[in-house]
């Protein structure tokens, strides 16, 4: 990507601003947001004239380098844990439950146990897919894998969260098959 | 309304899309002016407005000027060895000039009296993955060397660890899956991937391989490497920038011999 000029760098800065703030606030509390996200940004400016045609997950892949080299104890994960909405709807808009049919509600209870059971890693492999939209080949990017090994993560990844979820779940009909166990 | 996962983890977002409020529009544009400001090389200026900053990132992010590098640079200037060797990727230090030019496509069995087996069971045990407070036995198996570098599986329960450990005392490790049931002649890919960089970068992977399965053998990036095969589960690795196999090849009990294409092992 050309970037040049202040101009260029500016119409990347507003298109990504948001996007970047979101993948930064799923992994850290958001009263630490802003200095990543500013980190990652001064990165991008520094290296402008490097930056790919596609600067999402450049920027994902250095705010994800901001927060491994934030905390120590972060680090030693080396992985981001990603956070999930409380399933009552506290943390960030996971969903009203009075307004929620019922079984929906104990899903989800589930559904988020299970996933802060789940490795940083493996929080990390599906939240790029399901949470910051990226395609295989530019959550590689962000891992800094290769895309074959980011989908075969996926796909373990998903196997785990959803063994986890039919061992939290002991009243309801999850079907792990549904999203594509892979051994019998 | 339970369709899949997938759908309903998309409901459990910490951070939906929504407008930012004025305070966080004003601080988005603070930071601009702030960035913009901010010389292309070298230091805050301090007459300006500094952002707090972590300079260990900044000098990865000179040296290497990719990501994979960056944190991983970082951390070795930084002086941080323990987390060095947890990374994952493109830490040009996981395995030494050494280990890669010792590297053997034949592997050895791993003696544990050795102070390679030493260190090497040390190094893996201390930095196994899996729950936190597992007290369960640990299990080694797979334990094989390649030169100066040593590989093994550490199983706690279900917890299994994937474990390369250099004489250097540099190393990785990877939380793989249990071995699963397969049909008595299959080959299955559970884990692989690619570290390091230029000449030092290496693949390696882990997979099943069914009851009649004698032997495993790689074809990868030109080389063809003997796997280490052991209660259904094989274990390798080579040096190469990227850790796609062509092709893997076993031997059976009854004489035979099939071959898969390493491409249909990734799915």
């Amino acid at each position: 990507m050309a970037v040049a000029t202040e101009s260029d760098f500016t119409a990347l800065y507003r298109a990504n601003y948001a996007d970047l703030r979101r993948f930064v606030c799923r992994r850290v509390p958001p009263d630490l947001a802003d200095d990543i996200v500013g980190e990652t940004f001064l990165a991008a400016w520094r290296h402008r004239a490097k930056l790919p045609d596609d600067p999402r997950p450049w920027l994902f892949g250095a705010a994800r380098n901001v927060m491994l080299n934030a905390d120590r104890s972060i680090r030693r994960q080396r992985a981001v844990a990603v956070r999930i909405a409380d399933h009552a709807g506290g943390v960030g808009g996971g969903g009203d439950p009075g307004h929620d049919p019922a079984g929906a509600v104990d899903t989800r209870i589930d559904l988020a146990d299970a996933w802060r059971r789940l490795s940083a890693r493996d929080q990390e492999v599906l939240a790029l897919r399901i949470w910051d939209d990226l395609d295989d080949r530019a959550a590689a990017t962000v891992l800094g894998c290769t895309r074959a090994t980011y989908t075969m993560r996926l796909s373990r990844a998903r196997r785990r969260l959803a063994r986890l979820a039919a061992a939290e779940s002991t009243s309801s009909p999850f079907v792990p098959t549904a999203i594509g166990v892979e051994h019998p | 309304m339970k369709s899949d996962l997938i759908t309903q983890l998309t409901a459990l977002d910490v951070a939906p899309q929504r407008h930012l409020t004025e305070a966080e529009a004003r601080r988005r544009d603070d930071l601009l002016v702030r960035i913009l400001a901010e010389p292309s090389t070298g230091r805050t200026s301090a007459a300006r407005p500094a952002l707090r900053r972590r300079p260990t990132l900044w000098m990865g992010v000179a040296v290497a000027g990719g990501l994979a590098v960056v944190v991983a640079a970082a951390v070795v200037v930084a002086g941080a060895l323990p987390v060095a060797r947890r990374l994952m990727n493109g830490n040009p230090g996981i395995i030494s000039a050494a280990g890669i030019a010792a590297w053997t496509r034949t592997p050895s069995g791993l003696d544990p009296g050795t102070d390679l087996g030493t260190a090497a069971r040390r190094y893996c045990l201390r930095n196994a993955t899996g729950r936190p407070g597992n007290t369960a036995t640990p299990v080694i198996s797979n334990a094989d060397t390649r030169g100066v570098v040593a590989t093994m599986v550490v199983t706690r329960g279900d917890d299994v660890t994937f474990c390369l450990f250099d004489r250097a005392g540099t190393g990785l490790t990877e939380a793989d899956d249990p071995v699963p049931t397969l049909a008595a002649d299959a080959v299955a890919l559970d884990s692989s991937g690619a570290h390091g960089n230029g000449d030092l970068s290496f693949g390696y992977a882990v997979g099943f391989a069914g009851s009649a399965v004698t032997a495993v053998t790689l074809r990868a990036s030109g080389r063809t490497i003997e796997a280490t095969l052991s209660g259904g589960r094989w274990t390798a690795w080579w040096p190469a920038p990227d850790s796609q196999l062509d092709e893997v090849a076993v031997a059976l009990t009854d004489g035979g011999t099939r071959v898969v294409e390493g491409r249909s092992l990734y799915r």
